[in-house]
């Protein structure tokens, strides 16, 4: 074991080099930020306190749990966010799994429909938002279709539904993209032989292209989650600061709002490190379901091994 | 015999009745879905092109029309839409600020990504593994510490603030380490024999061969910030500042008419619509690929 | 143009796998030398390491005379050939042959001239232009041959290069790379899994397994004097025929061979180099045929054949291979103990199912111990002799001499085996006499030679021309020779060689650190040179059971040093040992003094001994 030691100098020398730009750029914008906003959630730091602000310890945390005259909307902007969450997750899997099955059973065009679909994930995500406003405005093309007159994104018990469909509509290219090649990966082998078995188109795809795509689907599920969790952009662009519509008042939403009206810093980053925390336990539960899954098969694997010999 | 029947002469049935009919489906089914997001930009642009009272009027057409069904183009909607936006302004801007970040992030970003996969020094992994969880923090999150962070650095109220905090990427470092990892070693110790040095074999030899994803970076990450709306919403007041995505939002909220609206729409979306009809190959591939990775 | 030697060579994993162990070999300039190995053996890591990719955990390379530990792979004037050619995709076909050139800053008209002639050796002068891509498999290995020809290189190094090709292919470049190593007459090393581009290419072959060296040696001695089973069963197509049998010796000297299937009997000359002590009939041993060796014959010899059915029949042109069973019941059995194959000529008209006569060549059977699988037919074989000790003298090999003293009081009146072993045995003006029955030669001016001394036979090495019925005088070191009664060991002989077991310390502070071998009971101060090579080891030496390796150069009785305790003095005339208490641990040691057992001073020449690592029975230096 000869330590070269010039040379061990020089290899680590090199190599944070190379990575120096990235420590910089991590110290600077992913860290010090973290720990900044960390420390301003203890604070009372806003538009009033700018100079003279102090700590308060978790009060900011204690006033957004309980506090519902202050925040009157945290609760209810949480239940939003699951109503949300509930309207798009499954949807946007069902629809991935049923558009790429079709553009899967070797039909022409394929190129086309999946560069069809995917135009909504190039286009400029406020342009789209200005589309969808006047195709919902009253006047506009979907009440000209179905002769009604419906302020859609206006009116409470619509709002949130047209949110979840925008997003749907708009994240159906890429999802597609991504089931599809998932389902491409799938050993064609198996389908010869669950067609030898004498199993249908229906239950091919029940029995070999679902459990084959069962990684993806349960990426999109927690990536729905996570992202679902941050809705509030749309609804940022279209309704801007503030809104009448309640059934529209996600998280994030009600975030921006402490952030840019209220400009309660202080507050917001409490609100973001909830925020933060909800997310870390999703990916922590994804984390131990996807390891303890792969842990599992690998012991599964070896006994297989075992048996064998 | 009288009972013998003469046989009609047939072909073998090659498809049968049944499986044309489940095809047929399949494309009806396909083109309806189709239509629906075809539809919208058809609309969109058709009416940009019309007058508001024409389009109350008649509501959706395929082409065009004026009250009367008279074929008419107002492209003075435009030319109000490019005024409203500040267009020259605000496309140097945006294109400033999109360049930049995506000439740094490749050449920062793949600088990283390589000494991850290829190099071997103090405590690689711990670093790599403290920037993936980085990743978990999403974005959302970040945007009230890093609006305090350019706060402090002073940088708020300017292009700099677009493109400091997007300089680089941890994901794309990921997924260029992934395609470092996948580059046969053989061809870099093959070099290293040769005499070539770590950055040239970085920049000569490895760099060529990861071409196409660091194609699909460069245009995702042009695309990202060419569409950013929120952050430059957030950490930019002054008006000069504007990108096309900010702008087009104020435009929004503004008093136009609504074909104005949707004309201002239309300008702001199209270079990305047309980048990426040319670029489809690489884009579609490149999200494939990324998925198989990922 | 250089050599190459590889000096107790290890690469340990993470410190605690390892890939390679205790590699040593000296490649001759100019030799074309075969790694040759199942994969995961270390062959490639071995080759590896000297090309530079990898680092060495321990042991020394040298290429020329230079050191090449840590060199940069650029420094060490060497080309390496990949099995995936490695070419760079993204440059044409010159550019990757002139790439290195360019690195090395050569100029570019003589880049030019080297790339022109290279491409015109290998063929390949008109795709110069095209990137690798719009090359076929072989075109594109050419490429890497010439990237690396071009460079004239010192060592070249092949890892695999033709693993990636289809048969035919792969048997025409074969040819070719050996036709290059002739023109350009550099060193080649060259690492493949296939046997038989080995034996075809190499002037020597290095079987390794495990991470071991099984055998160096040309292909011919590979094949005819295998020194383990794994190498018998590796070398050779048809691969060899294992039995399980006993051995005895028979009155006339020869040797009785059963196995569950049939008997063969080995003449006196025949079995002579087989090792002694699994000659009582009490240890199965493992017998080796090679299928070349049983042929088909009309009526075998007793003794020299038996008969067997035939399972199936193989016909290769040229050659016809038969599978053959002794054991009727077991006809289909795979791997049925007495199954074998046969390779007979071309066009034996035997068919399956038929009862047939088997001759076997038994001069050429091949025997391995039962455990460790190491052959028990060695070339130079251990020389086994009958003596008899009688008032004080000793009967040995038609020569009588007096029971050295150490021996004296061990050795009782009686009749004795001695078991002497290579060294032991040295020519010289007198002592025992004896006739060359055998002169075999191994190399430019070194044979073995087997020496008829009454009616023994004794192994020894000789230098210098030698022919059969030569008389030759030698003497006997009795001092390593091990006396047997029977199977049992009554005295062995004395190791040449000490090891004692401690640690490497240090204490003190910084400026006053003082270092330390500490033995179980005792410790040794050590000088700056040793402490170096030890902190070379890395930062966990001081954490590491050590144990420390010394011959008789290392310890001497000094008026001052490290107490010991001296608790028996051997005496065998010539050569003196002491047993010496060293802390709680013996050693042996040879000595020229005369001293009393008692306590004495001794002192340590630590330069001298090896260190290896107990835990990973490693030699560190």
């Amino acid at each position: 074991m000869k330590a070269h030691t010039g040379q061990k100098i020089r290899r680590n020398a090199v190599g944070y080099a190379f990575i120096l730009p990235l420590i910089l750029y991590f110290l600077v914008f992913q860290l010090a930020p973290m720990l900044i906003a960390l420390i301003i959630s203890f604070t009372n730091y806003s538009l009033e306190h700018l100079f003279d602000y102090t700590f308060v310890g978790f009060e900011n945390y204690i006033e957004l749990f309980t506090n519902s005259v202050k925040y009157p909307m945290f609760w209810s902007s949480l239940k939003t966010t699951f109503f949300y969450i509930l309207l798009t997750v499954p949807a946007n899997i069902i629809l991935a799994l049923i558009v790429s099955a079709l553009l899967n059973s070797k039909i022409k065009g394929e190129k086309f429909f999946k560069t069809i679909f995917y135009i909504p994930s190039v286009t400029v995500g406020v342009a789209i938002m200005v589309m969808w406003q006047q195709m919902l405005a009253p006047d506009g093309l979907i009440n000209q279709i179905f002769s009604s007159n419906v302020d859609f994104l206006n009116d409470d018990a619509t709002a949130l539904t047209v949110f979840a469909f925008m997003s749907i509509w708009g994240g159906l290219g890429y999802n597609v993209l991504i089931m599809l090649s998932a389902m491409k990966n799938i050993d064609p082998s198996l389908y010869e032989a669950a067609e030898i078995d004498g199993a249908g188109a229906v239950q091919k795809f029940l029995y070999v292209t679902v459990p084959g795509v069962m990684p993806t689907i349960f990426f999109f599920l927690v990536t729905g989650l996570i992202s679902g969790f941050q809705v509030g952009e749309q609804m940022l662009i279209i309704y801007g600061d503030t809104t009448m519509v309640q059934g529209v008042y996600t998280y994030v939403y009600g975030l921006y709002y402490t952030m840019r009206r209220s400009c309660n810093y202080a507050v917001a980053s409490a609100m973001s490190y909830f925020l933060f925390v909800i997310i870390l336990v999703i990916s922590l539960v994804q984390f131990r379901l996807q390891n303890g899954g792969r842990l599992l098969s690998r012991r599964k694997k070896k006994e297989a091994v075992a048996n064998e010999g | 015999m009288k009972g013998d029947k003469m046989h009609k002469l047939r072909f073998p049935r090659r498809v049968s009745g049944w499986s044309v009919a489940k095809k047929t489906a399949v494309y009806v089914v396909l083109i309806a879905l189709c239509l629906t997001f075809i539809v919208p930009y058809i609309w969109m642009i058709v009416t940009s092109l019309r007058t508001e009272t024409a389009y109350i009027s008649t509501g959706f057409t395929l082409l065009p029309t004026n009250e009367s069904g008279k074929l008419e183009f107002h492209f003075e909607n435009y030319t109000e839409a490019l005024t409203a936006l500040d267009l020259g302004k605000v496309f140097v801007n945006t294109l400033i600020v999109c360049a930049v970040n995506t000439v740094a992030n490749l050449f920062l970003n793949s600088l990283a990504a390589y000494a991850f996969a290829r190099m071997r020094f103090f405590a690689r992994n711990g670093i790599f593994k403290v920037c993936l969880f980085s990743m978990m923090v999403p974005g959302t999150v970040m945007l009230v510490p890093n609006y305090l962070i350019c706060d402090f650095l002073g940088i708020t109220d300017s292009l700099t603030a677009l493109i400091l905090p997007f300089v680089m990427s941890v994901y794309n470092i990921f997924l260029l380490r992934q395609q470092f990892m996948g580059v046969d070693k053989e061809i870099e110790e093959a070099a290293k024999i040769e005499g070539a040095g770590v950055f040239r074999i970085y920049f000569r030899i490895v760099l060529p061969l990861v071409k196409p994803m660091l194609i699909v970076l460069g245009i995702t990450t042009f695309m990202w910030n060419y569409s950013n709306y929120l952050w430059p919403y957030i950490v930019n007041t002054d008006p000069s500042l504007r990108t096309l995505s900010t702008s087009l939002a104020e435009l929004m909220g503004a008093d136009y008419d609504l074909t104005v609206k949707l004309a201002g729409a239309v300008v702001v979306s199209a270079p990305m619509i047309i980048i990426f009809f040319i670029l489809q190959k690489f884009i579609i591939g490149g999200t494939m690929a990324g998925a198989v990775k990922g | 143009m250089a050599k190459v030697s590889l000096k107790h060579i290890y690469k340990v994993y993470d410190g605690k796998v390892k890939a390679v162990s205790d590699f040593n070999l000296e490649i001759e300039d100019k030799q074309f030398i075969v790694f040759v190995g199942p994969s995961g053996c270390g062959k490639s890591t071995t080759l590896r390491m000297v090309a530079g990719l990898e680092e060495i955990t321990a042991g020394e390379l040298w290429i020329g005379d230079k050191l090449c530990n840590g060199v940069e792979p650029k420094n060490r004037n060497i080309a390496m050939v990949f099995q995936n050619y490695a070419l760079f995709p993204n440059m044409t076909v010159y550019d990757n042959m002139a790439f290195g050139l360019r690195m090395h800053k050569v100029k570019k008209d003589e880049i030019d001239r080297r790339v022109r002639s290279a491409a015109e050796i290998l063929g390949i002068t008109e795709y110069l232009d095209r990137k690798p891509k719009a090359l076929s498999g072989g075109q594109r290995q050419r490429v890497a041959l010439g990237r690396a020809i071009v460079r004239e290189p010192n060592v070249f190094l092949f890892d695999e290069p033709l693993s990636n090709l289809d048969a035919k292919l792969r048997a025409k470049m074969r040819t070719e790379i050996t036709r290059l190593h002739k023109r350009l007459n550099t060193t080649f090393i060259y690492v493949t899994h296939d046997q038989v581009e080995a034996m075809t290419m190499g002037d020597r072959i290095v079987v390794m397994k495990g991470g071991l060296i099984q055998q160096a040696d040309t292909p011919q001695n590979l094949f005819r004097w295998p020194a383990n089973k794994f190498v018998a069963g590796f070398i050779g197509t048809p691969q060899m025929n294992f039995f399980n049998a006993l051995l005895t010796r028979r009155q006339d000297g020869g040797l009785d061979v059963r196995t569950e299937g049939f008997s063969l009997t080995l003449t006196a000359e025949e079995a002579c180099r087989i090792d002694g002590a699994y000659t009582h009939g009490d240890r199965t041993v493992i017998m080796g045929i090679r299928p070349d060796d049983i042929r088909p014959c009309a009526a075998a010899q007793p003794g020299k054949g038996f008969s067997a059915q035939v399972a199936l029949v193989e016909e290769l042109g040229t050659q016809t291979l038969i599978y053959a069973n002794t054991n009727e019941s077991q006809l289909m059995t795979e791997d049925s103990p007495t199954a074998f194959c046969s390779a007979a000529g071309e066009g034996t008209g035997i068919s399956p199912g038929s009862i047939q006569q088997f001759s076997v060549d038994t001069s050429k059977l091949h025997f391995f111990d039962e455990q460790t699988e190491l052959t028990i037919k060695h070339r130079m074989p251990v020389t086994y002799a009958h003596c008899t000790v009688k008032e004080g003298k000793l009967s040995i090999l038609g020569s009588t001499v007096p029971l050295p003293e150490a021996l004296r009081a061990r050795l009782a009146d009686g009749t004795y085996q001695a078991r002497i072993p290579e060294g032991a045995l040295c020519v010289a003006d007198k002592g025992c006499n004896g006739i060359v029955a055998e002169a075999d030669c191994t190399g430019k001016d070194e044979y073995i030679c087997r020496i008829a001394c009454g009616n023994e036979w004794v192994f020894l090495k000789h230098t210098g021309k030698c022919e059969k019925g030569d008389a030759i005088c030698f003497t006997v070191r009795l001092d390593m020779v091990d006396w047997l009664d029977g199977a049992d060991v009554v005295v062995k002989g004395m190791e040449q060689t000490f090891r004692l077991e401690g640690k490497f310390v240090r204490s003190g502070k910084f400026r006053s650190r003082e270092h330390y071998i500490e033995l179980d009971g005792c410790r040794i101060q050590t000088p700056f040179e040793f402490n170096q090579r030890m902190y070379d080891c890395g930062r966990t030496i001081f954490k590491r059971n050590l144990a420390f390796e010394g011959d008789e150069n290392s310890i001497k009785i000094t008026p001052e040093g490290t107490q010991a305790q001296v608790v028996e003095l051997l005496d065998y005339g010539e050569a003196k040992y002491i047993r010496l208490k060293l802390g709680n641990q013996e050693l042996c040691v040879k000595t020229v003094e005369d001293v009393r057992p008692g306590s004495v001073t001794v002192t340590v020449d630590v330069g001298t001994l090896k260190v290896y690592d107990r835990a990973l029975d490693m030699l560190l230096f």
